[in-house]
């Protein structure tokens, strides 16, 4: 063992005492004011500065750790503690100031409230994910899809149309939402159709760079081959396209799970993350409010990452994998 | 050398089996740019024609006239006795670009099986084809190689086994191997030879240097510009197979001068014009 | 030269500040329920008749935006602000300060409407499985309060899967759900009747169901503010304690509120109209500003002109009232305890009017 490698192991043991020490601070303290309703004095909350100090710099010098690695999960190590450390911190401090419930509420009180309510939030996640945001979602690019290849074909509808694309793509769409609640209702299918517009825009701009941008060299290759219109799409205008549409799908998930829930601020039927979201924020149960936003923010994730992992299998050739 | 405009020539090229025949062949841009004035030319079977000339001649134009990539203003141009696009739509002939134009989606083989696939090959004829043709440019190792991996040798000498893989009789190539280094280009011209030999096609090949030209071809077509038309047709009466060391001979040299020559007499014409 | 534009600086600065002395008016921002209309007529009155200004006041009144009035004024946008009972409580019950310190309206003008033609004869009997639309923004408590009191779940509740009665939010128009999506459908008696009337909707053809009648009687329009306000000692710099700002605001309300009571048509002409733009209008076949508002005024002035008001003892909050409040809000498990005492403050009131809130009877 050299020198240096003790200096290196030194420090990951230093560090990892840091941070034992720094979460054991924070703990003992939420764990002693777990039940107190009186804010806390001014040495525990500067033991829960300290705490938090050595928490982040434990985190510091262990983090050198994990870097060097190929395993996903050790690698996520440093961030999955960093969360960790920032709810332990929110915990403690939201307690040592007494924070109304009704304006923040504590991490613990969130996940409490998360498992209580879990069945309506699933239930709303249903209406708003699956009903509103995956219908108008499927919808919504299928439509591009098409108008994209349509568009490409014909140029005077490019001329004609696709300006408007370019310009609405750009605008946020969900500024119409109201709109469009009024004039469909406030059933799901409302929700559904501003998902389907907002998503449509992107899905149109992207599949039709994607169809168009293609080497003047490869037109004259599939010309060679007395390649039909329908040919030139299938082997060459496709396959060129598909890296932009999967940016677009990926933009899409995102705009979707926007899309029906703000669409649901503007009426609803009684289920919906939205929904669920404006009832609650307005009558400062904030703790269903933060359980909805986690319920949205999983399945977003979860959506976008399927849709990544997809892009990944069909379209690994792409520039941006190498 | 005014040979190739003369009725004698002419007839005799008609004479012999002509599979390209190019009859007074002019190209006008929509933008008044005259690319090609009153081309003649005619190819025998098994020829391999080089096109020189430097730019704006019209020697790429000829190349994309023969291939219905573009139409003549006036003339006639047959193929295997054909129009240019019923030759083009009987898939007679093979095209590589001054760009490798590979898919970039696709690897290597599935590349190559890239006519055949446009072109219905039956499925199992695919495969094996390709396979071939990658032997025969010497990638069969790099087959599941996607294209970005390879150099651009590799690139293009993939682009040419994709032009052969279909068969066609006359294989077209437009400076396949101008953005590439003079030692891979060498390399590449004597495995194109090889090719040339193997496969007995007919290749009509677009070059602007001198050499290369020299070393390739069985005649060589001198273009001048502005506007665009052929000076003259040169004979290469290098032995065949040509080595590496056919550029040293002082044959090697002496064509080289004649095209050379041949080349600024085109210029002089237009200084006075 | 240097010297000369100091002293000029100097000069105009003394100026201004005499100028502003003399004026000396505290700056107060009252964040109102809703958009402007009659609703609020009292506040209209008390601020372009002079009443504020004659307490040293400079009122702004802050039309309803995306937050409560309780986010509003939480938040330090406004100072005080008008809202409903039920919405107060349980923002108290989730650890905001707010306080309670004058009851404009002594009755609930709260209701659920429903078309003859469904059948609905018995709020409780009839209410299960139907759509009943509520607003959002903590407008939906009388609604939930019902739902609880007639033993039903509904899907306003998050900790029921299957609820008897499917809540619907919409954007306060009533015409965006009624009659098509819901069965019932919220409207104040002041306001949204009138706009179901003009939707061809009219009292030959719909029940108005009064909460008030149903034993839910949570009082709606108050004046609040949160201990924040209150408890300052020097209110932006004005030399008033947050009390006595309080005390005078709602002397000058009070004032303005008996005036508009008292001249409902100058009220509508000349303080409600002006101000008000396209929320005035009401809908369909009455879509026309002064007939709603006159008829709007007349309403409001029912809810004003009750209780306490009757007895000359205009916002105060009779503690009966207030604890029939609490306890029907215990009793369906929208509060799970008596609210602290210090939700309610009647001093600055005593200090507007000269009483005492025991004095009472």
């Amino acid at each position: 063992m050299t020198p240096a490698h003790r200096a290196v192991f030194g420090g990951y043991w230093l560090g990892w005492l840091l941070l034992g020490l720094g979460f054991g601070l924070l703990l003992w303290f939420i764990v002693a004011w777990w039940d107190q309703s009186e804010p806390a004095s001014s040495t525990q909350k500067l033991l829960i500065g300290l705490g938090f100090l050595g928490v982040v710099w434990g985190l510091a010098r262990v983090a050198q750790q994990f870097v060097d690695t190929s395993n996903p999960v050790v690698g996520f190590t440093p961030a999955a503690l960093t969360l960790l450390a920032l709810v332990v911190t929110a915990e403690a401090l939201l307690r040592a100031y007494q924070v109304p419930p009704g304006l923040i509420p504590t991490p613990s009180r969130v996940l409490s409230t998360l498992l209580e309510v879990r069945d309506v939030l699933l239930q709303d996640a249903f209406q708003t994910v699956v009903l509103e945001a995956l219908v108008g979602y499927l919808v919504g690019c299928s439509l591009g899809l098409l108008t994209a290849l349509l568009i490409s074909r014909y140029v005077f509808l490019e001329r004609g149309l696709l300006p408007y694309a370019a310009l609405f793509s750009s605008i946020p769409i969900v500024a119409l939402a109201p709109v469009l609640v009024k004039m469909i209702g406030i059933d799901w299918p409302s929700k559904a159709v501003i998902v389907a517009i907002t998503v449509f825009f992107p899905m149109v701009v992207n599949t039709f760079r994607g169809l168009t941008e293609v080497s003047p060299l490869s037109l004259d290759l599939m010309r060679s081959y007395a390649a039909g219109e329908v040919q030139q799409y299938r082997w060459l205008r496709l396959p060129n396209a598909l890296p932009f549409i999967f940016n677009a799908l990926k933009l899409g998930t995102t705009l979707a799970m926007i899309g029906a829930i703000v669409g649901e601020f503007f009426g609803a039927n009684g289920q919906g993350l939205g929904f669920r979201i404006q009832i609650e924020a307005g009558r400062f149960g904030f703790d269903i409010v933060w359980s909805a936003i986690i319920v949205a923010s999983v399945i977003g994730i979860a959506w976008y990452g399927l849709v990544a992992w997809l892009e990944r299998r069909l379209t690994g050739w792409h520039v941006s994998f190498r | 050398m005014q040979a190739n405009t003369s009725p004698e020539l002419s007839a005799k090229g008609s004479n012999a089996a002509a599979i390209v025949s190019v009859q007074g062949v002019s190209m006008v841009f929509p933008n008044g740019t005259v690319a090609l004035k009153d081309a003649n030319l005619e190819i025998a079977q098994g020829e391999f024609i080089s096109l020189i000339g430097p730019s704006g001649c019209g020697k790429t134009t000829l190349l994309r006239l023969l291939a219905d990539l573009i139409q003549p203003s006036s003339g006639t141009i047959r193929i295997g006795g054909k129009s240019p696009e019923e030759a083009r739509k009987a898939r007679a002939y093979g095209y590589v670009f001054q760009a490798p134009t590979l898919m970039e989606w696709r690897n290597v083989l599935s590349n190559v099986m890239l006519p055949l696939e446009v072109m219905n090959f039956p499925v199992q004829e695919r495969r094996a084809r390709a396979e071939r043709m990658l032997a025969l440019v010497g990638l069969e190792k790099f087959a599941r190689h996607y294209p970005w991996q390879l150099s651009g040798g590799m690139q293009q000498r993939v682009s040419i086994a994709r032009a052969l893989a279909f068969d066609p009789q006359l294989l077209f190539m437009d400076e396949p191997f101008g953005a590439l280094d003079e030692i891979t280009r060498e390399n590449l011209n004597l495995e194109l030879l090889r090719l040339w030999r193997e496969t007995g096609k007919t290749i009509i090949f677009v070059t602007h240097s001198i050499p290369e030209a020299v070393f390739l071809s069985t005649r060589i077509v001198v273009m001048t510009p502005r506007p665009g038309k052929i000076e003259t047709v040169i004979p290469v009466d290098l032995p065949q197979p040509r080595t590496f060391e056919t550029r040293e001979t002082t044959r090697f040299f002496e064509l080289a001068t004649a095209v050379r020559e041949a080349l600024r007499k085109g210029h002089g014409y237009e200084v006075t014009e | 030269m240097k010297k000369w534009s100091v002293v000029w600086v100097l000069a105009v600065f003394m100026l201004v500040s005499l100028a502003s002395a003399q004026q000396n008016l505290v700056k107060v921002n009252l964040q109102l329920k809703w958009f402007p209309q009659a609703q609020f007529a009292g506040f209209f009155v008390a601020k372009e008749r002079g009443f504020f200004r004659a307490q040293g006041l400079d009122v702004t009144l802050l039309p309803a935006g995306d937050q409560s009035p309780i986010q509003v004024v939480q938040s330090g946008a406004a100072d005080f602000g008008t809202t409903w009972i039920a919405d107060l409580l349980t923002a108290r019950e989730r650890g905001i300060p707010v306080v309670h310190l004058a009851q404009i309206f002594q009755r609930s003008g709260f209701t659920l409407v429903a078309l003859k033609s469904t059948g609905i004869r018995d709020l409780c009997k009839d209410l299960k499985g139907k759509s009943v639309g509520v607003w959002p923004s903590g407008n939906e408590y009388p609604a939930v309060a019902l739902f609880r009191k007639c033993g039903l779940t509904s899907s306003l509740d998050p900790r029921v899967t299957n609820p008897d009665v499917t809540a619907v939010s919409y954007p306060f128009d009533p015409a965006l759900v009624f009659p098509d999506k819901v069965q019932l459908v919220s409207a104040m008696t002041y306001n949204e009747v009138n706009q179901i009337a003009g939707l061809g909707y009219d009292e030959t053809k719909v029940d108005v169901f009064k909460l008030a009648d149903e034993g839910i009687n949570l009082l709606e329009d108050l004046i609040f503010t949160t201990e924040r306000v209150l408890n300052e000692r020097n209110f932006k710099g004005s030399g008033l304690t947050g009390r006595q700002v309080a005390a005078r605001l709602i002397r000058a309300s009070i004032q303005g509120w008996n005036w508009a009571v008292a001249n409902q048509a100058e009220t509508v002409e000349k303080y409600v109209l002006p101000f008000c733009g396209n929320t005035c209008k009401g809908s369909g076949t009455r879509a026309d500003a002064k007939g709603h508002q006159t008829w709007q005024m007349a309403e409001v002035a029912k809810l004003y002109n009750a209780g306490a008001t009757t007895k000359g003892w205009a916002g105060f909050l009779v503690p009966a009232d207030y604890q029939a409040s609490v306890r029907l809000l215990r009793e369906q498990g929208i509060l799970t305890k008596d609210p602290p005492a210090a939700t309610v403050d009647y001093g600055p009131w005593e200090a507007a009017t000269g009483k005492r809130a025991r004095d009472w009877k």
